[in-house]
């Protein structure tokens, strides 16, 4: 009998119902107390935080522990923030669900960064996202505070997103991909592949991640390519950041 | 398949803190979130349960948060809702699954509810959610719609009926193609079943429609029946992997479009009917790129179409889809047609539909899409309509889909009894000089200076909802179209009346002709016009007249003048003195004695007059009376002045 078994004491003069600490807790607030600095961001089922010059980090990337969820699953789970100030929602309230038939999965509304009109990809784990027009006649609303977005290098209208966590279904590995017919991104994951980005160093990392505690973390995203052709000649679009290629 | 939920559940504190020692003992509390699907009109605000003092309500809403005090309620908790099944809630279940999810008492089957077809016999089947409902009767009625014969079975678990054919249903045939067919003429009907469980009365509600509303434009949904005027359809080229094909229904053809893309249909003349098909929440909403109609797209955005849901969120009740969900946001409840109703419950977790400004960031972004009156809602859910689409949007047909729906919403209803909605019913009004005031398209181009869109040879569309209403913004409240004041003439405050003097003011060369906002505005020497400062403008008389004291929206929309209101509201115990036969005899006695055209009763000077007619002072101070048909309302004084001032000496 669980809720029988529960016990404590009410707290006195705690604010109206519901916001009191309890319920903060209770909606998601999920400190992360081993970040390194502001800029942080849960990758895969890892956790890194850019801090350039920080005890550990490996070209400024820096892998912290990722704290656990307020209950159930990580992927149940959407977290923002760094620090004390890491916050989780729900994933379900925010994009549709998996549904599943043997080893494939459909995702029929993925998240994507906003209200506007988006192609995604799927690129070791992470999705990238690049907006192609703004939606007409509906109210926008907040976006989606998973992704970190740019505008691309030289066309400032047109923006680039990245998502080191997206929704996957559960149990790895799957291999994800978007289908990008026009209005209607989804996303599909068949069983195999490799896990995502965020998994053990193993031999190597992707270009533009590096093993930081033996798991691969992007380098800080900066988001500003799509493509190679939108980065400066000779450098490499490697997760929505232009990057020089090791010499 | 299977469907793999994530945990929608927010609301599950533990709450469980030390106690200090010097405190009392404390009352030990668990949190329990009650929920409820979104169809099923379980009404979770009636929330009760026993024992009674073991909870108490902590948050209400979508779902209800209870505080629950274990220690007074040793055998658990009963909860109980109308319409949905009892539920015993043990505290057995694991601590991760203190969410209650009450399960509507019964589900309904009866197939495609929302298009059964007209004259079709339907079978609602109702399935019992629990051993309770299973053994409970219940009694069926209608609440709404056409008369019918419903008799049930099954102790009430069967009900059974005949919607009404297209005829008793008020559904018209268009000349050709595809019917447009409104809240009124869907032949729907609202059925109410009533039973008891465990003492708590319940109602559900279920709607039965013969067909989908259609605004008769060719962008049309995957999945809805399109009902199509005149026989010998069929389908002469459809999308790959479509099947769908055209099937008599009485005197009308029948079309369930079945996969996305363009259709091509042809009729017995081997006249064809391209039509594109979709889904609204599958087309892409990019019509602001810069390259198309990027300003139209921007000014929308902030128009009562597109916000009308975000500004009711929290008021609405999703579980009336039918109500709620069918007019203020897109698609049509009961579809697969990729509308609001039907995200919704593709959705794994149904949102909250919560109050408060944090509310609409909280919807999923593929309702917030589609919630509200977006493009697609109007232009259908093609992405690329059909060029025939350019001039059919200007029809009321596609206002109707919403807008026709009395007793609540007369828009269309009142309209269609104006003069308004057949002015372009004489073929001689759809020519170049008369399409200005008499057609949407020509009255929409002679205003904003954009080119006219051309209609089909025969179709007459009337000064239609488009003339004066602008969904798309630059518009002066109540998306009423903000035009100039006519040249020359006073300037008017009232946005309206500026619409109405647009075409109902002083002749100007080539321009229009009627002249009743000149009249209104006009003075007679030494006189005040006794109509011009009336509060609203020309639908202070002609508009809504008792709004304030009806709930019907649209109302005033025949622009009709009820005469009984001026006795009560300005004439008081003295009746306007009703000359008008007189002043218009006079009128056209004078006007043929100037050497005018003989005009019969009833008929305006720029109806008759030849080119070349001899035009004076005195002929066209008499003609601003003729074209006045209600002159002898408008201002009489200023009307007499001007025959006497036209009067030979």
């Amino acid at each position: 009998m669980a809720w029988l078994a529960l016990a404590g004491c009410r707290e006195a003069g705690s604010g109206p119902a519901g916001t009191g600490p309890a319920a903060a807790r209770a909606r998601g607030a999920a400190p992360a107390p081993a970040d390194v600095g502001s800029d942080c961001a849960d990758v895969g089922a890892a956790r890194a935080c850019w801090s350039e010059g920080s005890p550990g980090s490996v070209l400024g990337v820096v892998a912290v522990p990722r704290p656990p969820p307020p209950h159930g699953a990580p992927g149940d789970w959407r977290c923002r923030g760094a620090g004390a100030e890491r916050t989780c929602a729900p994933a379900a309230e925010s994009a549709g669900p998996f549904e599943c038939a043997g080893d494939r999965c459909t995702q029929r509304f993925p998240r994507l960064p906003d209200d506007h009109e988006w192609e995604c990809a799927d690129v070791d784990g992470v999705v990238i996202c690049r907006s192609w027009s703004a939606g007409a006649g509906f109210v926008p609303g907040r976006p989606d505070s998973g992704y970190r977005c740019g505008a691309v290098r030289g066309e400032p209208e047109e923006r680039v997103c990245v998502d080191f966590a997206p929704d996957r279904p559960p149990g790895e590995p799957w291999d994800c991909s978007f289908g990008n017919e026009p209005g209607t991104p989804s996303r599909t994951c068949v069983r195999g592949g490799r896990e995502p980005l965020g998994r053990r160093c193993g031999s190597a990392c992707p270009f533009g991640a590096v093993c930081a505690g033996d798991r691969c973390l992007p380098l800080a995203a900066r988001p500003d390519c799509w493509t190679d052709r939108d980065c400066a000649p000779g450098a490499r679009c490697a997760f929505a950041t232009c990057r020089e290629p090791p010499r | 398949m299977t469907r793999i939920r994530r945990l929608g559940a927010l609301s599950v504190a533990l709450g469980v803190a030390a106690c200090a020692a010097r405190e009392p003992a404390p009352v030990a509390e668990a949190r329990l979130v009650v929920a409820a699907p979104i169809e099923g009109d379980v009404a979770l605000d009636e929330l009760k349960w026993t024992p009674p003092g073991a909870a108490r309500i902590v948050r209400a809403g979508r779902e209800v948060e209870l505080a629950v005090r274990p220690a007074a309620a040793p055998g658990g908790l009963v909860l109980g809702a109308p319409g949905a099944c009892p539920r015993r809630w043990t505290g057995t279940e694991s601590a991760a699954e203190e969410r209650v999810r009450l399960v509507p008492a019964f589900g309904v089957r009866g197939g495609d509810l929302a298009q059964l077809g007209y004259g079709a016999p339907f079978e609602l089947r109702l399935v019992p959610g629990c051993d309770e409902a299973r053994a409970a009767h219940v009694t069926w009625r209608v609440t709404s719609g056409a008369t019918i014969d419903l008799t049930a079975a099954e102790d009430g678990h069967v009900a059974r009926g005949r919607l009404p054919d297209a005829e008793a249903a008020g559904l018209r045939a268009p000349p050709w193609g595809l019917a447009p067919i409104s809240p009124r003429s869907r032949g729907e009907i609202t059925l109410e079943a009533s039973w008891e469980l465990e003492g708590v009365p319940s109602r559900r509600t279920v709607r039965v429609a013969a067909a989908a509303r259609a605004s008769g434009l060719p962008s049309v949904a995957v999945g809805q029946r399109l009902w199509l005027a005149g026989a010998g359809w069929r389908v002469q080229d459809r999308p790959p992997r479509a099947a769908g094909g055209v099937a008599a229904a009485g005197s009308w053809s029948a079309l369930v479009p079945d996969e996305r893309g363009r259709w091509t249909l042809v009729d017995a003349s081997g006249r064809a009917l391209s039509i594109v098909v979709g889904r609204h929440a599958e087309t892409p909403l990019d019509c602001g790129r810069s390259e198309c109609h990027h300003d139209v797209a921007s000014a929308a955005t902030g128009t009562r179409m597109a916000t009308t849901f975000h500004d009711l969120l929290g008021r609405l009740r999703p579980s009336e889809p039918a109500c709620a969900l069918g007019c203020h946001a897109v698609g049509e409840p009961g579809l697969a047609d990729g509308g609001f109703a039907h995200v919704l419950a593709s959705l794994g977790a149904p949102p909250r539909f919560e109050t408060g400004p944090a509310a609409w960031d909280a919807l999923p972004r593929p309702l917030r899409r589609l919630g509200g009156v977006g493009c697609t809602a109007c232009h259908g859910p093609g992405a690329i309509p059909e060029p025939s689409a350019s001039w059919a949007i200007l029809r009321a047909d596609v206002c109707a889909v919403c807008h026709d729906a009395p007793p609540r919403y007369t828009h269309v209803e009142g309209w269609a009894r104006s003069k308004m909605a057949t002015a372009d019913r004489d073929p001689a009004t759809r020519e170049p000089a008369c399409r200005g005031c008499h057609g949407t398209a020509g009255y929409l181009a002679r205003i904003t200076g954009a080119p006219e869109r051309e209609l089909p040879p025969g179709i007459a569309t009337g000064i239609a909802c488009a003339a004066c209403h602008a969904p798309h913004g630059a518009h002066a409240g109540e998306l009423i179209r903000d035009v100039a004041s006519p040249t020359g003439g006073p300037a008017i405050t009232d946005a309206a009346s500026r619409l109405c003097a647009s075409c109902h003011s002083d002749p100007s060369p080539g321009g229009p002709r009627a002249s009743a906002a000149t009249l209104v505005h006009g003075a007679a020497p030494g006189a005040t016009p006794p109509h011009a400062a009336v509060p609203g403008g020309c639908l202070g008389c002609h508009g809504d007249g008792d709004a304030a004291t009806t709930t019907a929206r649209g109302h005033g929309h025949a622009f009709a003048v009820d005469r009984s209101r001026c006795a009560t509201r300005c004439h008081v115990g003295a009746p306007p003195l009703d000359d008008r036969g007189a002043l218009a005899r006079r009128a056209r006695e004078l006007y043929r004695s100037l050497g005018g055209e003989a005009l019969a009763e009833g008929t305006p000077p720029h109806a008759r007059r030849r080119a070349g007619a001899p035009s004076t002072r005195a002929l066209e101070a008499v003609r601003l009376v003729l074209e006045d048909p209600a002159a002898w309302a408008h201002n009489a004084p200023y009307a007499r002045a001007l025959l006497e001032g036209a009067r030979p000496r």
